[in-house]
């Protein structure tokens, strides 16, 4: 207990360690909401203000009306802003002072006024081609097979069921929610400068305090676990903290998923460590080295997982998808979507299993590799 | 015997660091291992502690054979190695503490070995100061009380004095000491050859990875034939005067340099009588004379051809 106690106090006081560990994650989680948050209201919707100038309001005009008045989204949002107007210099003025997008003359045909281009528009342009298309068939079917109007009717009705956007079962609302498993995958692998720190620390030829640690009569193993079990409950809370931080402060809503994202950063993290520990033991070369490969091995992992080019596990689950079954950055991401974006428990389950297996193999060759080791100099 | 080296061959490549090294170790004794750097003497350590692989040769401490995984041994052996090893992110009580814990798992016994440690290297009044706030020597003492807090029967220092301010340098070579009267056994390793004379009773001498003379001071200095080495200030000496020295009974070397005339005797009585009568027969003035003993380095000087320090 004394050195699982005195190990966590030596990765508490490591300032550098703990910047790339702690601060950084929640200094990027800041900016990405701050920046993110933003864009994400911008592109809420809001109903499009249009206006009404009836030249001629016969009966199909007053469908007309009726139809814009009730277009909506399907959360119930109405689509259209809709004002009457008895002459068009009304609706000019309207026009004019932006209090509208547009207005729609009802004639003989309907003509749309607008001021400028833009997406509102193109919307109410849209809805009118559309509802002329549809007004157009009707009519052509009622006068060579009225007895199919009926029929027609149904069938676009279903076809507007057809294109309905059908929701996936994930419980993420949030198209930016994805920055923020990117930012706890990274947190997991920055775990790897932890491992890095405890396979030198207990190597003779790479510090003086290893060396120091080998002559003494506390066997070999029992330190490198007592080491590893330390460092790996400290990242847990590590990463258990930042996890808290996005949710209660930087407000993402992982749902109710946000007890397996948990589950996930602590295996992910566990790989992140044991990389870390095996790279310091199994490869050749000094402190500077192996330092090196360990932050290779983070931006090759994190590259392949997606964290920088989101397209990149697409590509390599075309031409090589043994990457992203066994790369821990696209396990670990590939888990937190696994479950927010598809509700696929299952994918989840294996992609989790897969990484524990990983880090458990990287875990039994560094301590294969520490064992009665004797250096050939130091 | 606590320690036995038999036959070590430890090989760098083609480097030969050590050559057929053999060793035996007394208890109680302070043994000392002299050398120029590069002698072999951190290797003997290391090999010693199984730090290190050898090409051949045994190693026994304390009876048994010295393997990797020889945690019986282990526990009776204290390290305090050349470079400092402590971890800058824990205090000085936390080091001690920490490595002390590597041997005693009893917090109780701990805590007292601890206690006494800080009060044999005097560092109580830094316990709660980072290694980085230390001096050197400050350092150096931290170092020793991390090897020797849990009460080592066998205690080796490698240059526990390099870069140390001569207070520290004296109190660590004191501590040393103290710790053989309280019955443990010391291996010193030194270039230093003041300090090895001042402490050891025992004293090997290596170079080139080999045991080149062993003995106490005495016996070793016994080994040459240098006797003593007499120096005067002179302010000016003549060709003649300086042969006629070169002629004295058991004059080994006359040199004369920056006003002082240094003539090594081999052993031998009046030597210093003699010398003064022929100054005064020349009538030579000089000021201050100074009579030396053979050291070390003479010693080393005379199996190896090289002076200690190159």
């Amino acid at each position: 207990m004394l050195h699982f106690i005195y190990r966590i106090k030596l990765m508490l006081r490591q300032r550098t360690g703990m910047f790339w560990c702690l601060l950084f994650p929640v200094f990027l989680g800041m900016l990405f909401y701050f920046m993110l948050g933003n864009i994400e209201n911008l592109e809420q919707f809001h109903e499009v203000p249009v206006g009404i100038l009836a030249t001629d309001m016969e009966s199909s005009g007053e469908m007309f009306v009726e139809t814009l008045k009730s277009a909506g989204t399907e959360d119930g949002t109405p689509m259209f802003a809709v004002t009457e107007y008895e002459d068009k210099d009304e609706a000019n003025q309207a026009l004019d002072a932006e209090e509208i997008n547009g207005y729609i003359t009802i004639g003989t045909d309907y003509a749309l006024t607008v001021k400028e281009s833009d997406i509102n528009s193109s919307i109410i342009k849209m809805f009118i081609d559309q509802y002329m298309q549809n007004e157009a068939l009707i009519k052509e079917v009622a006068m060579t097979h009225p007895e199919r109007v009926q029929e027609l009717v149904m069938q676009m009705f279903s076809e507007e069921a057809e294109i309905k956007e059908i929701p996936l079962a994930g419980q993420d609302k949030s198209p930016y929610t994805q920055y923020f498993y990117a930012l706890l995958a990274m947190t997991c692998l920055f775990a790897a400068n932890v491992g890095l720190v405890n396979g030198i620390d207990i190597q003779a030829d790479l510090s003086m305090v290893a060396a120091r640690r080998n002559v003494a009569p506390a066997k070999k193993m029992r330190q490198v676990m007592v080491d590893f079990l330390a460092s790996y409950f400290m990242y847990c809370v590590l990463a258990t903290l930042v996890l808290g931080i996005c949710i209660f402060v930087y407000k993402q809503d992982f749902g109710s998923n946000a007890g397996f994202i948990l589950l996930g950063t602590w295996v992910g993290s566990f790989v992140g460590i044991a990389a870390g520990t095996m790279i310091a033991v199994v490869f050749k070369g000094d402190r500077q080295k192996k330092q090196g490969l360990c932050v290779a091995f983070f931006l090759i992992s994190s590259f392949f997982g997606g964290l920088q080019w989101g397209d990149i596990t697409y590509y390599l689950e075309k031409s090589c998808p043994i990457v992203n079954r066994l790369n821990p950055a696209t396990l670990i991401v590939n888990s937190f979507k696994s479950l927010a974006v598809f509700g696929d428990y299952q994918q989840y389950a294996v992609n989790l299993i897969t990484l524990f297996l990983i880090g458990l193999l990287f875990l039994m060759i560094s301590i294969w590799k520490l064992r009665r080791t004797q250096y050939a100099s130091l | 015997m606590v320690v036995e080296i038999e036959n070590l061959v430890k090989r760098y490549g083609d480097l030969v660091a050590l050559d057929h090294f053999n060793l035996a170790i007394e208890e109680g004794e302070v043994f000392g291992l002299l050398g120029p750097n590069g002698s072999g003497k951190s290797t003997t350590i290391h090999c010693l502690l199984s730090l290190l692989k050898y090409d051949k040769g045994t190693i026994r401490v304390f009876g048994q054979e010295m393997k990797p995984t020889s945690y019986d041994i282990k526990k009776d052996i204290g390290v305090i190695m050349q470079n400092v090893a402590v971890f800058d992110e824990l205090t000085v009580y936390e080091n001690i503490d920490y490595f002390c814990g590597l041997y005693i798992r009893e917090q109780k016994e701990r805590k007292q070995l601890v206690k006494e440690a800080i009060d044999f290297v005097e560092l109580q009044d830094y316990r709660k100061f980072y290694p980085k706030k230390l001096s050197g020597g400050l350092l150096r003492r931290l170092n020793i009380a991390c090897g020797i807090a849990h009460k080592p029967r066998l205690i080796i220092l490698d240059e526990p004095t390099v870069a140390v301010d001569p207070q520290s340098r004296n109190k660590i070579l004191e501590g040393i000491q103290r710790l053989n009267k309280e019955g443990a056994t010391i291996i010193y390793t030194s270039h230093y050859m003041e300090e090895v004379e001042q402490i050891c009773t025992r004293i090997a001498i290596m170079d080139k990875g080999k045991n080149v003379a062993l003995g106490t001071k005495d016996e070793l200095k016994a080994m040459i034939d240098l006797g003593e080495t007499i120096s005067v200030e002179i302010l000016e000496l003549a060709d003649e005067v300086k042969e006629a020295v070169g002629r004295l009974p058991h004059v080994i070397k006359v040199s004369y340099e920056n006003y002082l005339l240094k003539v090594k005797f081999s052993k031998g009585k009046h030597n210093l009588l003699r010398l003064l009568d022929l100054l005064k027969e020349q009538e030579v003035g000089f000021g201050g004379l100074h009579s030396e003993l053979p050291t070390l380095n003479d010693v080393f000087l005379e199996i190896t051809g090289k002076e200690l320090r190159d």
